[in-house]
């Protein structure tokens, strides 16, 4: 639908505007002097229908939940002239080819600019309200309707009527608006429900974070990592807006004792999965190594080649967040050797579940974290010793917080093992980066999203 | 025909067989040949020895020994190699002391104790491993007093042969009897815990893995 002319009379009567030919056939519409309109009354009667909608609350109208979207972030034009229809050179107005006047113009498209021309200017305000209103429609109904003159003005004319309610649009756009229920158009809807998160449309993120461990003294003699530094590069160079594959790379150095050492590096693959129902969802796996050499950390009881898959869930609105993570660790050995002695440590499979949630008052946020982890620990083995598995499950509590700017973040968190016993604690689960060391953390980072 | 060949193959298979099981008498040192190995599980504990893998812990050419100074020691391989030790003939552990010291000094303060409770070589004066259950009920290491070894005398009827005299060698060595101690744990309890040396007064120094005169076991099996 390319052409609209609304008639601003109780009694709507619209007709189509098809391309006039001009001169060789040519039909000009590319000629057209567009300029964005910035202020003035289009704008300001653009606010007032955006106030009008959620006055009515038609968000919540089925088929109508766009409209309030295509309203508030369409563009706006005011065309200068219009070289592919006649005009009435006595007014100066644009016209239809059969007379009546064009006040404006859209695609039938979601996110589609508008064009004015001239003759809208004349309207009054409760006018426009109704112009923008319409052409809104236009691109905010289901495809199999918004194209209908009649169907779209009788829907503004509920919307718009001095004694309009919520519930008398409904009955309007029920009238209309009846599900189409072909598969094709279902998948159709459906896709149009994946609409991309800001968290989606900037997946890649660079990120350095410092997080200190909190060991108690025994902890120290046994393990004394006391703190880790990471460097994050994810990357999505793959896929579209909502679905991009990225490729992670994390680099870290950690205080053993006095002395620094090479940390794990982690690679990893990740797949944002879509949004849906307003969920951001990504799937990952990730690939931990640690036995870069004996003078690092290979001799470290705890610290294996780690594998990883998991899940995140994250909804966020205006005010609030929250985010779920399902991870599963797989088994896996390592082997070392102290002194003339070699060993050989099992981990068993580690399952995680986490639940993160807080507030967002602004460009900040602030929110808390549970954890739970269940392993059957690690067999420890050589030809004299055995240390057999046995069933463990750490809860872990945290807080977190930090600044949001655009596409820079920096947060504070930190966590504590709640069930903590005499010989459990995050270094049971032999995984650093993943989890960390001692009986908890506290860490902060800065990251730069694009 | 048939009849001859079933009767022979029965002579051969029994022959075989008495052969196989009939290795001689075990108390006939003509039958046996000695067998030595270094041990390989050496672990310096002290409570000054905090880390766990503390590098200075093992791994070295010598060994002090005092009242706050133990070594925890095992033949890790004992345990497999059961199968082989004769119930008839010793089982010897030797230790070499520093020669800077005399040598009836350290006869008379070394011990060595068997262990009631499993180690591994992250032990510490308070933890025989890092893991679930691992401290020692004792500091210093879980093992009974009365248990403990004293070295044996030179003229021990444990060497009266010439491989057992020069393996004990008493102007260098001194020498536990550990077979009691294997036959009921090792080889009938499958239990391969080792042992620790102490020191009941004065300091001593012994020699450690990095030398040939680290701590090595003895014994005799069939040829």
């Amino acid at each position: 639908m390319l052409k609209l002319i609304l008639i601003f009379s109780l009694f709507p009567a619209f007709t189509l505007a098809s391309p006039t030919k001009v001169g060789n056939g040519d039909d000009g519409s590319d000629l057209e002097q567009l300029q964005k309109v910035e202020s003035g009354i289009l704008l300001s009667t653009k606010n007032q229908a955006i106030e009008l909608i959620e006055k009515l609350n038609v968000r919540g109208i089925k088929g109508l939940g766009n409209l309030q979207s295509e309203l508030q972030h369409a563009d706006l034009f005011v065309v200068k002239s219009d070289v592919s229809k006649p005009k009435i050179f006595d007014s100066g107005l644009e016209t239809s080819p059969d007379g009546k006047t064009v006040y404006a113009r859209t695609f039938a498209q979601p996110h589609s600019p508008v064009r004015f021309f001239p003759a809208a200017l004349l309207l009054s305000e409760e006018q426009l309200v109704r112009l923008h209103i319409h052409e809104a429609l236009h691109r905010s109904l289901p495809e199999s309707v918004r194209e209908n003159e009649s169907i779209v003005s009788e829907i503004t004319l509920a919307i718009t009527s001095p004694s309009a309610t919520r519930d008398s649009i409904e009955i309007v756009a029920a009238k209309h608006l009846k599900e189409d229920t072909t598969s094709a158009a279902l998948e159709k809807n459906f896709l149009k429900t994946l609409k991309p998160s800001k968290r989606l449309l900037a997946p890649s993120l660079l990120r350095v974070s410092y997080q200190s461990f909190h060991l108690r003294d025994d902890e120290v003699l046994q393990s004394p990592i006391s703190s880790l530094m990471t460097l994050d590069s994810f990357l999505y160079p793959f896929g579209g807006e909502t679905d991009s594959l990225g490729v992670g790379i994390s680099v870290s150095t950690l205080s053993y004792g006095n002395e620094q050492r090479t940390g794990p590096l982690g690679l990893s693959l990740r797949q944002l999965l879509n949004t849906w129902r307003g969920f951001d969802i990504e799937a990952y796996g990730e690939y931990s190594m640690y036995t870069f050499s004996d003078s690092d950390l290979k001799n470290v009881s705890q610290a294996r080649d780690v594998g990883t898959v998991g899940l995140t869930i994250r909804k966020e609105t205006d005010r609030f967040y929250t985010e779920n993570f399902l991870s599963f660790t797989f088994p896996s050995e390592k082997e070392f050797k102290i002194g003339n002695v070699s060993y050989k440590q099992d981990y068993a499979p580690l399952i995680g579940a986490k639940i993160s949630g807080g507030y967002k008052p602004g460009d900040y946020y602030f929110g808390g974290t549970l954890e739970l982890l269940v392993t059957d620990g690690a067999n420890i083995s050589s030809e004299s010793f055995e240390s057999a598995k046995s069933r463990m499950s750490l809860t872990t509590a945290g807080l977190e917080g930090g600044l949001i700017l655009d596409h820079v973040r920096l947060s504070f968190y930190g966590k504590t093992v709640l069930n903590s016993q005499s010989d459990r604690n995050l270094n049971n689960l032999g995984d650093l980066l993943g989890h960390g060391a001692g009986q908890g953390l506290i860490g902060t980072s800065l990251s730069f999203n694009f | 025909m048939k009849r001859l060949i079933f009767l022979s193959l029965c002579y051969v298979f029994t022959g075989l067989g008495c052969a196989y099981v009939n290795h001689g008498d075990p108390k006939d040192v003509t039958t046996t040949s000695v067998k030595t190995f270094a041990v390989n599980e050496l672990k310096l504990i002290s409570p000054e020895i905090t880390l766990a893998n503390d590098p200075s812990a093992s791994l070295r050419y010598d060994y002090k020994i005092s009242q706050t100074s133990r070594v925890l020691l095992r033949l890790g391989a004992l345990k497999g190699l059961s199968g082989e030790i004769l119930d008839e003939q010793p089982i010897l552990l030797r230790i070499a002391p520093d020669p800077g010291a005399p040598i009836e000094t350290a006869k008379e303060n070394l011990r060595l104790c068997p262990l009631s409770k499993n180690w591994m070589m992250y032990a510490t004066w308070t933890r025989a491993h890092p893991y679930n259950e691992g401290l020692w009920k004792s500091s210093g290491g879980d093992f009974e007093a009365f248990e403990c070894l004293q070295p044996i005398a030179a003229d021990s009827t444990l060497l009266t042969h010439e491989e057992e005299k020069a393996f004990c060698d008493p102007s260098s060595f001194l020498c536990f009897d550990i077979g009691k101690y294997t036959r009921s744990n090792v080889k009938a309890r499958n239990i391969n815990y080792g042992w620790i040396l102490t020191s009941n007064k004065d300091a001593l120094v012994i020699y450690g893995d990095l030398t040939t005169r680290g701590p090595e076991v003895f014994y005799r099996k069939f040829r």
